[in-house]
C-alpha cells in the first residue's frame, strides 16, 4: 500500500433514530464505488452491513459494523450503528472512535427521539457533525421543514451543502451549491448521473446556501474575514480552505440529502466525505493519561503505536474479532507483538483486517486513524488501550456504556443447557457491554440486565443459535425479608417412642426484635451447664436456617431478630 | 435430630406471636423526561406504591426523584418508553427494606403458600 499518510483517512460513525437508513445509505456507498456489485436491501435480508441472521430477521441493525472504502486514493472507514433505543452503547462508542459523526434524519419523519441521542453524543465526544436527509424519494418527504428543525433544535450551523432537486416521485438529483452543479439522476437505482447546471428556478436558493457556506467558512481566516467584509470575492482555494477548518471545528456541519435506496446523491456524498471530511490530523490530539498526568496523543504515524478497542465480535466459526482504532504510530503485523497496556498482557498478532461487513481483508500495516479488527486477541476487551511492549504507556478513557435498566431472570430448560449456560453467557457479555449477569445472593435468580425487552429478547435468541443453548425467562424475584414487631416465647416439642430409639426434644425459645440492620444473633442463655452443650449448635443452626410459616419458603428471608436460648430439657 | 424439630416447632408457634412482618426492598429511582410527560410520570409512581422526592428543571427536561417498591419496577423501562414515546430514561439504584403493606403482604405470602403446594 505504500506510506499511507493519515491525512488521507476518513472515519464516520452513521448514526440515527431506527429505520432512518443508515444500512441503505452505507449499501449505496459501498455500491457506488464499485466494492459491490449489486445494492441489497435491508427488507430482503441482504445487506453488507446487517449480516447476523438476528438483524436480517428484524430487519434492524443490532451491532456496529465496519465497512472499508477506498475512494481517490483515501481510506473511509464507515461504522454503521444501530438506531434503536436498545443499542445506544453501540452507538455512543461508534462515535466516540469516528472523525465525524454522520446524523440521518428521515425526510419523512424527521427529528426523533434516538436522532436527539446521537447529536447528545455526538456533543458529549466532541464530534464534528454532517447531518444527512434520507428518503428524499420517499412520499411526504420535506428537506425545508427537516433542515429547519434541524437548525432549531440543534444548531444554526447546520447549513446546506446539497440540496434535493424535486421530492417523493418528483426527485430528479440534487444540486451541489459548493460546485454549483446540478447532478441528474434517472430513479431507477442504478447510481447512474449526468452532470448539468443548477436549475433555473433553484439558483436563488443555491446562491444564497453557497452565501451562508462562505460567510461561515471565512470566520476561520482574520484577513479572509476583513477581505469578505470590505466586499472582496473570496478565491474558490480560500473558500475550500477553511471550509474544511470550519467543518472540522463544527462552526458549519454540512447538510447532505439524497435517497440511498435509488441510488440519488451517493456519489456526491463519497465525494464531499473525501474531499471535505476531516482527517485524524485535521481533529488533532486525543486526551489519554498516564497515571493522572493529561497526555496528548497526535495522529503521528512515527510516535509509538497506540490504539482503542471499541467492540468485540464473537464469530462462532471465525472466533474473536477485536476492532480498534489506531491513535497514533505505525503498527505492521509481521513478528510484532500487542500490548495490552490495561491488563499488561502481550499477545501476537496474526492479521490486521480491513472490514467490510462480516468480510476482511487482509492487510499487513496499520497507521494512526486506521480502524481495523484484529482476531483471536484473548485479554483484549472493549475500552482497553493497546500499544507496543515499552511504547506508548498511556491510557485512553475507557470507553462508557449506558447501565442496564431491564432485567429478567433466566433458567436453563434442561440441565445440558444449565451445563453450557456460563460459558454463553461469558462470551455474550464480552461482546455486549451494555448487558450484565449476576447470580442474586439471596433470591438465587440469574439475572440478566440489558436495555429493554428487545435486547434480552435478541441476546437470547442469538445464544441460543450460536450455542444451542435454550433459556426461560421469569420476572426476577423481589428479594423479601422477614422480621418481627415484638418478643414472643415458644416452647418446642417433639417425640417420637413408637419403635426403634426414642426421639425426644423440647425446647424453649424467646424471640426478640433487633435494631434496623443487626441481622440474627442467637444468645445462648443456659446457665451452669444445666444442658449438655452438644445439643446446642443444633438448635443454633436450625433457627438459622428457618423462617416461619410460609415465608419459609420465600428465599432469602432474614430475620432481624434476637433469639434467646430460653430453656432445654431433656427427659 | 429432635432437637431441630423441636426448634421447628417453636419457632413456627413463636415467630407468629412476634407479631411478623415482611420486608421488601425499596428504590431509589431518578427519571429523566421532558417537560410535557411530568404529570404522566407522576400519576403512574402514585399507581406503584411510589413516593415522590422531588423535581429538579434540566433546560427543558425534568428530572423526578421518587422511591418506589423493587417489586414493582420490574417492567419500567418498557413502560416508562411507552408512557413517553423512548422519550424518557431512569436509573434505579437500592435504597432500604421497608414493610410490606399487610393487603400486598397477604397476596405474596398466599402465592407462595400456592407454590410450595405444587412443587409438594
Amino acid at each position: 500500500m505504500g506510506a499511507r499518510q493519515p491525512e488521507n483517512t476518513r472515519s464516520f460513525a452513521l448514526c440515527a433514530h431506527g429505520g432512518a437508513g443508515k444500512t441503505s445509505l452505507a449499501e449505496a456507498m459501498l455500491f457506488c464505488n464499485g466494492q459491490t456489485t449489486r445494492m441489497g436491501v435491508v427488507q430482503n435480508g441482504n445487506t453488507v452491513s446487517d449480516f447476523q441472521s438476528e438483524e436480517q430477521k428484524r430487519q434492524i441493525s443490532i451491532s456496529t459494523s465496519l465497512l472499508t472504502l477506498e475512494r481517490k486514493g483515501k481510506m473511509l472507514f464507515a461504522l454503521d450503528a444501530p438506531g434503536f433505543a436498545d443499542f445506544t452503547g453501540e452507538m455512543s462508542a461508534a462515535i466516540r472512535v469516528a472523525d465525524t459523526a454522520v446524523i440521518l434524519v428521515s425526510a419523512v419523519g424527521g427529528i426523533e427521539v434516538q436522532t436527539s441521542r446521537a447529536w447528545e453524543y455526538a456533543e458529549h465526544h466532541n464530534a464534528p457533525v454532517t447531518f444527512y436527509i434520507s428518503k428524499m424519494d420517499r412520499e411526504n418527504a420535506d428537506f425545508d421543514k427537516v433542515l429547519a428543525d434541524i437548525k432549531d433544535q440543534f444548531s444554526p450551523n447546520a447549513l446546506p451543502v446539497f440540496l434535493p432537486i424535486g421530492s417523493a416521485e418528483k426527485l430528479k438529483g440534487i444540486v451541489d451549491v459548493i460546485k454549483n452543479k446540478a447532478y441528474l439522476y434517472n430513479l431507477d437505482g442504478t447510481g447512474k448521473f449526468t452532470e448539468a447546471e443548477v436549475p433555473a428556478d433553484m439558483a436563488d436558493a443555491a446562491a444564497k446556501a453557497h452565501e451562508a457556506l462562505v460567510e461561515a467558512a471565512v470566520e476561520m481566516d482574520d484577513e479572509l474575514m476583513e477581505k469578505y467584509l470590505e466586499g472582496e470575492s473570496i478565491s474558490d482555494q480560500d473558500f475550500i480552505r477553511t471550509l474544511k477548518k470550519a467543518i472540522a471545528s463544527k462552526r458549519i456541519m454540512p447538510v447532505l440529502t439524497g435517497s440511498a435506496t435509488q441510488n440519488v446523491g451517493v456519489h456526491q456524498m463519497l465525494d464531499f466525505i473525501t474531499d471535505y471530511f476531516p482527517s485524524p490530523v485535521d481533529i488533532g490530539a486525543i486526551e489519554a493519561f498516564d497515571g493522572d498526568n493529561k497526555v496528548e496523543v497526535l495522529p503521528d504515524v512515527n510516535a509509538p503505536f497506540s490504539a482503542l478497542c471499541f467492540k468485540v465480535m464473537v464469530d462462532p466459526y471465525v472466533g474473536k474479532l477485536s476492532f480498534i482504532r489506531a491513535y497514533s504510530g505505525t503498527l505492521s503485523s509481521e513478528g510484532t507483538n500487542i500490548y495490552n497496556v490495561k491488563k499488561g498482557d502481550d499477545e501476537r498478532i496474526s492479521s490486521f483486517k480491513l472490514m467490510c461487513g462480516k468480510d476482511g481483508k487482509d492487510v499487513k500495516e496499520i497507521i494512526a486513524g486506521d480502524i481495523v479488527a484484529i482476531p483471536k486477541l484473548q485479554s483484549t476487551k472493549v475500552g482497553h488501550t493497546l500499544a507496543t511492549k515499552g511504547g506508548a504507556g498511556y491510557l485512553f478513557p475507557h470507553i462508557e456504556f449506558p447501565k442496564p435498566v431491564y432485567s429478567v431472570a433466566v433458567v436453563a430448560k434442561t440441565r445440558a443447557d444449565e451445563d453450557k449456560m456460563g460459558n454463553a453467557i461469558s462470551k455474550t457479555l464480552e461482546e455486549d457491554r451494555s448487558l450484565t449477569f449476576e447470580k442474586n445472593p439471596e433470591t438465587h435468580d440469574n439475572v440478566l440486565s440489558g436495555m429493554g425487552d428487545m435486547h434480552i429478547d435478541i441476546v437470547l435468541s442469538r445464544m441460543k443459535e450460536r450455542y444451542g443453548i435454550e433459556l426461560e425467562t421469569k420476572t426476577p424475584q423481589v428479594p423479601y425479608r422477614e422480621t418481627i414487631r415484638k418478643t414472643a416465647e415458644a416452647q418446642g416439642k417433639h417425640k417420637k417412642q413408637s419403635g426403634g430409639h426414642g426421639q425426644y426434644g423440647d425446647v424453649y425459645i424467646r424471640y426478640s426484635p433487633l435494631e434496623r440492620g443487626a441481622g440474627f444473633e442467637f444468645v445462648d442463655s443456659i446457665k451452669g451447664g444445666a444442658v449438655p452443650n452438644n445439643f446446642i449448635p443444633a438448635v443454633e443452626r436450625t433457627s438459622r436456617v428457618h423462617g416461619v410459616r410460609s415465608f419459609s419458603r420465600l428465599p432469602g428471608c432474614r430475620f432481624q431478630s434476637r433469639i434467646i436460648f430460653w430453656k432445654l430439657s431433656r427427659s | 435430630m429432635s432437637f431441630k424439630l423441636a426448634t421447628r416447632l417453636s419457632f413456627k408457634k413463636g415467630i407468629m406471636d412476634a407479631s411478623p412482618v415482611l420486608l421488601e426492598p425499596i428504590m431509589n429511582v431518578e427519571v429523566t423526561v421532558p417537560d410535557q410527560f411530568m404529570g404522566d410520570v407522576m400519576g403512574d409512581f402514585n399507581s406503584r406504591r411510589g413516593r415522590i422526592m422531588g423535581m429538579e428543571a434540566h433546560g427543558k427536561l425534568q428530572v423526578v426523584k421518587a422511591q418506589a417498591p423493587l417489586a414493582e419496577m420490574f417492567r419500567y423501562a418498557i413502560i416508562l418508553r411507552s408512557m413517553t414515546s423512548g422519550e424518557g430514561t431512569f436509573s434505579m439504584e437500592y435504597s432500604h427494606y421497608e414493610e410490606v403493606p399487610a393487603d400486598i403482604a397477604k397476596k405474596v405470602i398466599a402465592a407462595h403458600k400456592k407454590e410450595d403446594e405444587e412443587e409438594e
